[in-house]
């Protein structure tokens, strides 16, 4: 409050003001109020006189001043703005109340850089809840550090006559953080002359929220995308790539790999599949686990897995797809060297067994032997049988029949490691001439058994890649097994057949009508020395078979049979070329 | 008096079976050695032999070999095993009989409780003689 004291000798100095007694008046009025509500420091009159012209009269009464200084300045100005009494539409109240109403803070500010008319938004943002600002310099409140800096240069250059705007960050007299766009524009009179500055401020805060929430949520996604180890690439419906991530970058080997056409890196044998995929996205909307493999162009081949969704337009029309695109070559590789490893293994471990076997039996220490055995047996049987009564008879016989089954057996075995230690010598060998070759040598056999044996419906000229010898052993194999294994007083029937397979190899098939094999025995007949049946029934000594599974698998190939008992059974070996 | 009542040979090596028919026979071992050497109907047999009372021709002894066409000792062990056990509650003894020296089937002749012990083709008298004086 201003102390009587102080009042009074306000009072007096506007006495003393050299202005006209009308407005001195006016003065002592409007001061008389201000004096009952606070410590006012500084205060303005508008007057509107008899003639319409506006006069303002700016009263800067510094009131801790006076105490020294005895000084109170009256600054006024009229502001001759005759206005044509139908042109005055509002009243400045009425005014008032539009800026008021505004969603955006107004002010303006004189070339002194003091404020001169605001309303309630910008009071909010930079005034204070009971004090008013107007005359006050824009910078009056040192709690707006920020705006303080700069918005004198910016005023100046308004003043200038420049537009401006930025945005800045603001704490509102609730204490609340508001971030706002400021514009400001020069201010003119009449005569087109620079008079001060509109300042437009509009509260951005929940657009720049928004913007933010936006931006950091794009910024999460997109360091998603980036940083994922798959390739991530949105494809226009013709498929070339709209949009990538950096994974694809590396995948595709380029910069940038936007407008690649990826139908056309498809290897070519996967070109009917992946039609077939891109229907499904067309029918479906999306496909998963697409597995194939692009060829690029220096001839390198990538293996890969997709997952792709479609975009269709409104009338359901695929007009793109988002596919996410996995490298498995480097996985493809590991398995690959994985089963080379396990085969090779297991090949190693069983040859090693073989071998230590074959080693052992089919050597000269135990063929000498039996030679011995062999022909003082065949000595003693020429010599002493008259002498020797029945049951010594027998055991003579059980003696020559041994040999001679162990000759056998040491003779097969001999073929067999001979096989398994063979080296390959792949040529091209003549299917057609091959099988002829044989059923020429294995006549005496063929008309002794009557069978019959149908070769291939292929070209007479049809070459696979395979070692001729064991190839033909192979074949021989299986026509005999065939042979043998009929039921006695049958004519054994045999088909051989021969089709390219989907690996580009071959698959040949030896079909007989014999007894056949019981599903329990349909992988043991391929062990080595298994037999099926009593030698009195089916001779043999369970090799040949053994011996077929090795050579096929000397060439990479695979053996098999299918049977039904008592049907017939068909052996099935696939070659690769 | 012989000390086994009836020997069971089952084996399809004709040879080995008339060799060991002889040996038994030799030491007058058993009354009587039947073989088993037509693998193909094997449970027919088993179950008849099985169905024998005491006093007639139930094995008292019983020789198993390995290495068989279709199926090997053990396999027919456990495709019958029934009829084996009950044999073997009944009182008899079980050997495996086989010409392998292998650790593998031996482990595996372990693994069975009825089986009283893994022997090697031939049976030399050492065996005989146990045989007899455990009986």
């Amino acid at each position: 409050m201003i102390t009587a004291n102080k009042y009074e000798k306000i009072l007096n100095l506007i006495q003393d003001l050299s202005i006209d007694n009308n407005t001195k008046k006016l003065l002592l009025k409007e001061f008389s109020y201000l004096q009952k509500t606070v410590e006012k420091q500084d205060f303005k009159i508008t007057r509107l006189k008899e003639d319409k012209k506006i006069t303002e009269y700016f009263l800067n009464a510094n009131i801790q001043d006076l105490e020294v200084s005895n000084k109170l300045l009256v600054s006024y100005k009229e502001k001759e703005l005759l206005q044509k009494e139908n042109q005055l539409l509002f009243k400045e109240s009425q005014l008032r109340q539009i800026i008021d109403a505004l969603p955006s803070g107004i002010a303006y500010i004189g070339k002194d850089f003091k404020y001169k008319l605001f309303n309630d938004l910008y009071n909010q943002w930079f005034g204070c809840p009971e004090k008013t600002i107007i005359g006050r310099h824009v910078c009056w409140c040192d709690r707006k550090l920020e705006f303080n800096k700069l918005i004198i240069p910016i005023l100046k250059e308004t003043f200038q006559g420049s537009l401006k705007e930025f945005i800045i960050s603001i704490v509102d007299f609730n204490e609340n953080n508001v971030i706002l766009k400021v514009y400001t524009v020069p201010a003119l009179d009449n005569n087109g002359n620079n008079i001060g500055a509109y300042m437009y401020a509009q509260d951005i805060t929940a657009i720049k929220n928004k913007e933010n929430e936006l931006k950091e949520s794009e910024e999460r996604i997109r360091d998603v995308f980036d940083n994922v180890y798959d390739a991530i690439i949105e494809l226009d419906s013709e498929g070339y790539i709209t949009n990538f991530n950096d994974a694809a970058r590396k995948f595709f080997d380029v910069d940038n790999p936007l407008g690649l056409h990826v139908p056309s890196i498809v290897h070519p044998d996967d070109i009917e599949r992946s039609k077939f995929f891109f229907e499904k996205l067309k029918n479906e909307g999306f496909y998963e686990n697409y597995q194939g493999r692009i060829l690029k162009e220096d001839g390198t081949i990538i293996y890969i897995e997709v997952n792709s969704v479609g975009k269709f337009d409104k009338n359901g029309n695929l007009i793109g797809s988002r596919d996410i695109v996995r490298n498995l070559t480097e996985t493809v590789k590991i398995q690959k060297i994985l089963e080379d490893k396990n085969v090779e293994l297991e090949r190693y471990i069983e040859s090693n067994m073989q071998l230590e076997n074959f080693a052992y039996l089919a050597s000269h220490d135990l063929k000498a032997p039996l030679d011995n055995v062999r022909n003082f047996s065949n000595l003693l049987n020429e010599s002493a049988l008259e002498r020797l009564n029945t049951e010594e008879k027998i055991f003579l016989q059980f003696i020559l029949q041994g040999v001679n089954n162990m000759q056998k057996t040491i003779k097969s075995l001999l073929s067999f490691s001979q096989v398994s230690n063979k080296k390959l010598e792949l040529q091209k060998v003549c299917i057609f001439d091959t099988l002829n070759e044989l059923k020429t040598d294995l006549s005496v056999t063929i008309n002794e058994n009557k069978a019959e044996i149908i070769l291939p419906d292929t070209p007479k000229k049809l070459f696979i890649s395979v070692d001729k010898i064991l190839f033909r052993q192979l074949m021989q194999n299986l026509i005999l097994n065939a042979m043998k294994f009929t039921p006695k007083g049958e004519n054994p029937i045999i088909f051989i057949n021969c089709t390219s397979n989907q690996q580009g190899g071959w698959l040949i098939s030896v079909k007989d009508n014999g007894i056949g094999i019981a599903d329990e025995f349909k992988e043991k007949i391929f062990l080595l020395f298994k037999r099926l049946h009593l030698k009195k029934d089916y001779d043999g000594l369970g090799i040949g078979l053994s011996i077929c599974k090795k050579i096929v698998e000397l060439h990479n190939g695979r053996i098999w049979v299918e049977s039904e008992e008592g049907k017939g059974s068909t052996f099935y070996f696939t070659i690769n070329n | 008096m012989r000390k086994f009542k009836h020997i069971l040979l089952i084996d399809d090596d004709h040879a080995s079976n008339y060799y060991h028919q002889y040996i038994f026979n030799q030491s007058e071992l058993s009354e009587n050695i039947y073989t088993v050497d037509n693998l193909d109907n094997l449970s027919l047999q088993l179950d008849h032999i099985n169905q024998l009372n005491e006093e007639e021709i139930r094995p008292s002894i019983i020789f198993l070999d390995v290495n068989m066409p279709k199926y090997t000792g053990f396999e027919i062990l456990e495709k019958y095993i029934h009829i084996f056990t009950d044999l073997s509650n009944k009182g008899a003894q079980m050997y495996v009989l086989t010409s392998s020296n292998n650790q593998r089937d031996k482990l595996k002749s372990k693994g069975y409780e009825m089986i009283n012990g893994y022997l090697e083709k031939p049976l030399n008298d050492q065996f005989i003689n146990v045989l007899k004086g455990i009986s």
